[in-house]
C-alpha cells in the first residue's frame, strides 16, 4: 500500500500529460501542422522502436554521458582541491575567491568560441565546458562545509596539538562531506547540462545526444527530436538519483542529509 | 612536598577592547584535588579554564603544569565526532597525539569499561542520550591520562538525575586515576559535592574572593548531599557569591 502511494501521483500526473498530449496532437493540431508535436505513439514507434533510430540516440547518449561524467570527475577533482586550499589560509581565499565567482558569472555559451580555439572542437573541448559549469558548486559547497565545522571540535584538536593535515583528514574532510554531496549532486545535473552544450559546439568526434538534437532539428524530425530530448532529461534524473543515493551510502550513517530519501527540493 | 598538579601565578586578562576580565588569579591545584570555580555569570570562570588549557593568552600571569602528563578538557558541549562510534571518538585525542595503535586500543578499552559504556561502543553520538554523550566526553579526556581536567559546566544540559549520577561516576574515576579537576559550574550543589575547595569569583573582572574548603570524606554517595555539613557549606557558598555580586 505504502509503495502504491509514493508511485500512483506521478503515475497519474504521467498519464494526464499523455492525454493533453495525445489531444493537442491529434485533435488541436492540423495534419500538416502535426510535425510540430507529433503524438506519444509515434515517438515511441519512430524514436524508440526503430532500432536503426534507436541505436542512433543511444550512441549519442553514452557519448554524452560519457563527457558529463569525465567533466563531473575533473570538476570535482578541481573543485574540492580549491576549496581545500582556499580553507587553509584566508589569504589564499581572499585572493581565489572572487575568480571562482567570476567563473560562475561568466557566460558560458560567451567562453565557448575561445575553447574551440585553444582546445580544438572534440571531447576535450567538451568536457572543459562541463568542468567550467560544474566546478563551482563543488568548490564552494566544500568550502562552506569546512568552514562549518564548529570551533568547539577545531579548539579540541588545537589542544592536542593537532597538525594541519590531521586536522584536514580527521575534522575537516569529514565534516564537509554531507556539504561536499550536495555540491556534486548539483554539479552532477549541471554537468549534463555542460555536455549537452558543448555538442552543440564542438562538432568533431562522436556525436552527442545534444548534436543530434540539433540534426533532427534541422531534418524536421520532431519523432526523434523528442525521443531525444526524453533521453537527455532521463540522463540527468537518472545522475541526480544515482547521487541521492551516492549520499545515503557515504553519510547515511551519521548525517540527516543522508537519511532521507532526497526530494531534491530547492536544490537547484 | 609534591608539586601542584596545576598553579595560576597572578593570572591576569584584559581583551583587546580593553574590558578586564580576569584579576590576578592565584591559586594551586594539589594532585588527586578537585577545586571548583563558581561565581556570578560572565565573572570569566570559563576564560580561566580557556587560559588553563592555553586556548587563550593570559595578558599576565602564568599558569604552570605540574608535569607533561598535561591536561585534558571537558568542554560544556560533547563535541563529538558524529561520523565516529563512541569507541572511535574515545580514541581521537590518543590518535592526535600520535599513540600507536595498540597502545590506543588497549587504553579505549580500559576506558570503556571504567565508564561503563562497553555495550554502547560501536554506536554513533546521534544514536546516544545528551547524558551519554557527555560520558563519552569525559572518557575521551580520560583515555589520555592526564594530570588535570579541565571541566566547563560539561553537565548544564542533562538533567538533573542525571546530572548527580554523572557527579558521582567522575568522583570515582578521579579518585581512580587520581586525578586533579577544576570544575566550573553554576551549581551550588554541584560544585560542594565534587570539590574539595570552592573558589567563589567576583563580578568582571574575575578575582578570587572566597577559598572555602568542603571538608567532607571521601568516597561520597549520594547520601553526602542531604547531610547537615553539606547544607552548612553549600549555604556557606551562597553567601559568598551573594557578596560577589554586587
Amino acid at each position: 500500500m505504502r509503495g502504491l502511494r509514493i508511485v500512483l501521483p506521478p503515475l497519474v500526473v504521467l498519464a494526464g500529460v499523455l492525454v493533453v498530449w495525445w489531444i493537442v496532437s491529434l485533435r488541436v493540431l492540423a495534419p500538416e501542422q502535426r510535425f510540430l508535436l507529433p503524438p506519444p505513439q509515434d515517438v515511441v514507434r519512430v524514436g524508440l522502436l526503430d532500432s536503426a533510430n534507436r541505436a542512433e540516440a543511444l550512441a549519442g547518449l553514452w557519448s554524452t554521458s560519457a563527457v558529463a561524467l569525465t567533466g563531473l570527475a575533473f570538476a570535482a577533482a578541481v573543485g574540492i582541491a580549491f576549496a581545500v586550499l582556499m580553507s587553509q589560509a584566508t589569504w589564499l581565499e581572499r585572493s581565489l575567491y572572487p575568480y571562482a565567482v567570476a567563473l560562475q558569472t561568466i557566460p558560458i555559451l560567451a567562453m565557448v568560441p575561445l575553447i574551440g580555439f585553444w582546445f580544438g572542437f572534440d571531447f576535450r573541448s567538451r568536457v572543459l565546458v562541463c568542468v567550467l559549469i560544474a566546478v563551482f558548486p563543488i568548490l564552494t559547497n566544500t568550502l562552506f562545509g569546512i568552514h562549518s565545522v564548529e570551533i568547539g571540535l577545531r579548539e579540541l584538536f588545537a589542544l592536542q596539538g593537532a597538525g594541519r593535515w590531521s586536522r584536514l583528514v580527521r575534522l575537516e574532510m569529514p565534516a564537509a562531506l554531507p556539504a561536499l554531496m550536495a555540491g556534486l549532486r548539483i554539479s552532477a545535473g549541471l554537468s549534463v547540462i555542460g555536455a549537452i552544450v558543448g555538442d552543440f559546439f564542438f562538432r568533431q568526434g562522436q556525436p552527442g545526444i545534444g548534436r543530434l538534437i540539433d540534426v533532427y532539428r534541422g531534418r524536421l524530425q520532431s519523432e526523434q527530436l523528442i525521443t531525444a530530448v526524453l533521453l537527455s532529461s532521463l540522463l540527468g534524473l537518472v545522475v541526480f538519483w544515482s547521487f541521492g543515493l551516492l549520499t545515503r551510502r557515504v553519510v547515511g550513517s551519521w548525517h540527516e542529509s543522508g537519511r532521507r530519501q532526497p526530494t531534491g527540493k530547492g536544490e537547484r | 612536598m609534591t608539586r601542584p598538579a596545576l598553579s595560576f601565578a597572578d593570572v591576569s586578562l584584559v581583551f583587546p577592547d580593553g574590558t578586564a576580565a580576569l584579576d590576578r588569579i592565584t591559586f594551586q591545584v594539589e594532585p588527586a584535588e578537585v577545586v571548583s570555580l563558581v561565581g556570578p555569570s560572565g565573572c570569566g570562570k570559563s576564560t580561566l579554564l580557556r587560559v588553563a588549557a592555553g586556548l587563550t593568552r593570559p595578558t599576565g600571569g602564568a599558569v604552570l603544569q605540574g608535569s607533561s602528563n598535561g591536561l585534558a578538557m571537558v568542554p560544556q558541549d560533547p563535541t563529538l565526532l558524529p561520523w565516529r562510534s563512541v569507541r572511535r571518538n574515545i580514541e581521537l585525542l590518543l590518535e592526535l597525539r600520535g599513540e600507536n595503535r595498540t597502545q590506543r586500543a588497549a587504553r579505549v578499552e580500559e576506558v570503556l569499561e571504567l565508564v561503563g559504556l562497553r555495550s554502547f561502543a560501536g554506536h554513533r553520538p546521534r544514536e546516544l542520550s545528551g547524558g551519554m554523550r557527555m560520558r563519552v566526553s569525559v572518557a575521551r579526556a580520560l583515555a589520555l591520562q592526564p594530570d588535570v581536567v579541565l571541566l566547563d559546566e560539561p553537565f548544564a544540559a542533562v538533567d538533573e538525575m542525571t546530572r548527580e549520577r554523572l557527579c558521582e561516576e567522575l568522583l570515582r574515576l578521579f579518585a581512580h586515576r587520581h586525578t586533579a579537576g577544576v570544575f566550573v559550574t553554576h551549581s551550588i550543589a554541584e560544585a560542594v559535592f565534587v570539590s574539595d575547595r570552592v573558589l567563589v569569583l567576583s563580578a568582571r573582572p574575575g578575582r578570587i574572593v572566597q577559598d572555602i574548603p568542603v571538608p567532607l570524606a571521601h568516597p561520597r554517595a549520594d547520601d553526602v548531599r542531604s547531610s547537615a555539613r553539606f547544607a552548612e557549606i553549600a549555604a556557606q557558598v551562597r553567601d559568598a557569591l551573594r557578596q560577589a555580586v554586587p
